[in-house]
């Protein structure tokens, strides 16, 4: 059952009018645009025993994302497809405001946005995925895992999901005649990504939209909405989140100020895996 | 958009497998008022897709749960074991538990909760036949439920999906259209006031083709409010003349 | 010119007028363009000497009780100086799903003088009729008419207590005799 938060963080409400008349005159409190980023960094390899991880960082939000691929049995309606799987976890290190135990609403929201981008854009080649058809395929783990929460934990998780993905390498292996799989240890293949999708995060204050919203900001901002955008442009998911509303004719004008601010993260992207 | 292939032809001659144009809505059917306990009721069939809803309170919050300002929003979307070909296990899905959020924070936007500080407003759905556009009719026949409660609201609010079925935009997605179709995109809005509450996209459009989906999801969007309109209407005339 | 009629059936969202016009009454709000929209479903009233506009209807703010409403209710458990009142009933009708929980303090718990102690006028399980003061959460009083204990149980064997011309209540099961905070509308009555 969904229940309206009623532990909300009290200081940030004291700051919101000063965050919406600073809004309304196309400032911000921390200095940025309306329509600007916060630095974007992206370590690549961060977390050594899995097959592909990226630690994000946007401004001081932090995420880092693993992907384990393990042998599988493939789902009985796609049966000549590997599978992706995504989680998140908000581990309590990364905020006061998170707590130990299974993934709540916000998490389950977190990846099953970031999962359904990934998914529907085909950005990986499922089909490439199997190891004996009907039988034994690539299982793709994506674990999100936020260790500093300081807002906008949609765009950090996408593109460290993504980054993951593009640094993960598939294991050494051999397929036995028993049908059975062995690893024989790290791999030099990478999975067949087809597309890159990364996300614009719009924090929703009344009539402004705020790209990359801040702690503070989503605290007083009425909702989000999120736009992930494939590599030539499509959009390839939204979600709407938070009580806010949005006029009819603002959605296409928020779908633009998003599209504007792609190629951002996009290079922030492509510059990881340069060097 | 589970991949495979459709088992039948998704468009052609610019009409769809079930014969619908692009436009056309399957046929609704909205009664309010349906259950006796609840103070406000509703059962909401966008062709074989069916749903319930009950809306219960302003009533006393569980301890230390509650808002000085407002009434808390509690909201539960949830699929009956029997409402999908194959059962469903009862206990919520990771699915069930984010459709309950974003059908609540829809709901929050109209809900004038500040009327009813410290207290809990309860909407529960159970969907009883799945057959595409479940949040959609869910939360169609949720804000019946709350306006039957007489939970007082900005509006009321009409839910629609539109979809993309062999590079067609089309309305009101059925199952098989969900299932091998490119993109659901389900929106749900506050026609009165022009304001969009609900809004997701799973699948892939271009930025033309997700304007175009728009308008298309409001004309649906008004359609749907008129019948919501009569349904309430005629559970206005049963009641006693005021 | 509002836009709708007196006596119209509207739903909520439906715009009535602008805010120039007619002043929001009950059932109605104003959005923030200044429009004065339906919040629940109901008939208009338009009332036109005092400016006010408002929709009829079955609304969940005037159903919920409010200061000075009379409710009925059951003591859920109780200490000496404060008892839980489950409110079930108010002067609107059974509160169908909406049942709330008030508190009765001491210093309001007798019409007349004061207790040593809750014990002396109430037991768990009484049925009380008491007047809202404040909320929710709702804080309960006994000063008024008709108010007080309506239906008690024998603390001894459970049986309804009757109410004798003294004003002491009598188990007929057990013969038990106790005292309560009666209220004039006290149920059963020794003939």
């Amino acid at each position: 059952m969904s229940i309206t938060p009623f532990n909300v963080p009290i200081v940030p409400k004291l700051k919101r009018e000063t965050i919406l008349s600073l809004a309304k005159r196309g400032v911000r409190i921390d200095k940025r645009r309306l329509d600007q980023f916060r630095p974007i960094s992206i370590q690549l390899g961060a977390a050594g025993k899995a097959h592909g991880s990226a630690l994000v960082s946007i401004g001081n939000t932090k995420v880092l994302a693993g992907v384990k691929i393990e042998p599988g049995r493939p789902f009985p309606d796609t049966p000549e497809e590997g599978v992706l799987n995504v989680n998140a976890e908000l581990v309590p290190l990364a905020s006061p405001e998170f707590e130990p135990g299974p993934p709540d609403e916000n998490a389950i929201e977190l990846a099953r946005v970031v999962d359904r981008a990934l998914r529907e854009s085909h950005a990986i080649d499922m089909s490439e995925l199997v190891l004996i058809p009907g039988e034994k395929v690539w299982v793709v783990w994506v674990d999100i895992y936020v260790l500093d929460h300081d807002g906008n934990l949609f765009d950090a998780s996408m593109l460290a999901a993504m980054a993951a993905l593009m640094d993960a390498k598939i294991p050494n292996h051999q397929v036995l005649e028993d049908g059975s799989v062995e690893i024989l240890g790290p791999g030099v293949e990478p999975l067949p990504i087809r597309k890159k999708v990364v996300s614009v995060t719009l924090g929703i204050l009344g009539d402004t939209f705020i790209v990359d919203p801040s702690l503070e900001e989503e605290a007083v901002a009425d909702g989000k909405i999120f736009f992930a955008f494939d590599d030539s442009g499509n959009i390839v998911g939204i979600q709407k989140s938070g009580p806010a509303w949005l006029d009819f004719k603002k959605v296409s004008v928020a779908m633009e100020i998003a599209r504007n601010r792609y190629h951002n993260v996009l290079a922030a992207l492509n510059k990881a895996f340069q060097s | 958009m589970s991949g495979g292939k459709s088992p039948v032809p998704l468009f052609k001659d610019g009409k769809r497998h079930d014969g619908r144009g692009p436009m056309d809505l399957r046929p609704i059917e909205m009664k309010v008022g349906v259950l006796n306990n609840a103070n406000g009721s509703a059962w909401v069939k966008f062709g074989r897709t069916e749903v319930i809803a009950a809306a219960y309170g302003p009533r006393e919050p569980p301890k230390f749960m509650s808002l000085p300002d407002r009434a808390l929003l509690r909201c539960r979307y949830h699929m009956a074991p029997f409402s999908t070909d194959e059962r469903k296990n009862p206990a919520p899905s990771r699915r069930e538990i984010e459709l309950s959020k974003v059908i609540r924070e829809a709901l929050e936007t109209v809900v004038l909760t500040h009327l009813f500080p410290r207290t809990v407003i309860d909407v529960f759905v159970e969907v009883i036949q799945a057959d595409g556009g479940t949040r959609t009719a869910a939360i169609t026949a949720a804000s019946l439920a709350l306006a039957d409660a007489g939970i007082p609201m900005k509006d009321l609010v009409a839910g629609i999906a539109v979809g993309k079925v062999d590079g067609h935009l089309v309305l009101d997605i059925d199952q098989i259209e969900d299932n091998y179709g490119e993109a659901d995109m389900p929106v749900a809005g506050a026609v009165n006031l022009d304001k969009v509450v609900l809004l997701q996209l799973n699948g892939s459009l271009t930025p033309e083709e997700f304007n175009k989906a728009m308008y298309m999801a409001w004309e649906g969007i008004k359609k749907v409010y008129a019948l919501q309109k009569k349904a309430l209407e005629e559970k206005l005339r049963k009641e006693v003349n005021l | 010119m509002p836009f709708v009629r007196n006596g119209e059936r509207v739903i909520p969202g439906q715009k009535l007028c602008v805010i120039e016009e007619l002043t929001p009454g009950k059932g109605t709000y104003e959005d923030e363009n200044g429009i004065v929209r339906a919040a629940i479903p109901g008939v208009v009233r338009l009332d036109l000497m005092n400016y006010v506009v408002e929709v009829k209807g079955k609304s969940a703010d005037q159903e919920l009780p409010s200061g000075k409403d009379i409710v009925i209710g059951y003591v859920l458990g109780m200490r000496d100086e404060v008892a839980a009142i489950k409110i079930v009933k108010s002067v609107h009708g059974v509160l169908k799903g909406m049942v709330f929980t008030g508190a009765l303090h001491i210093s309001q718990a007798s019409p007349r003088g004061y207790l040593n102690t809750l014990y002396d006028g109430y037991r768990p399980g009484d049925i009380v009729k008491l007047k809202v003061l404040s909320g929710p959460p709702y804080v309960l009083s006994a000063k008024g008419n008709r108010l007080g204990v309506i239906l008690a149980h024998c603390s001894n064997c459970g049986a309804p207590l009757y109410l004798r011309k003294d004003g002491n209540l009598k188990c007929k099961r057990c013969g038990n005799t106790e005292k309560r905070v009666t209220s004039v509308d006290y149920v059963l009555r020794e003939r």
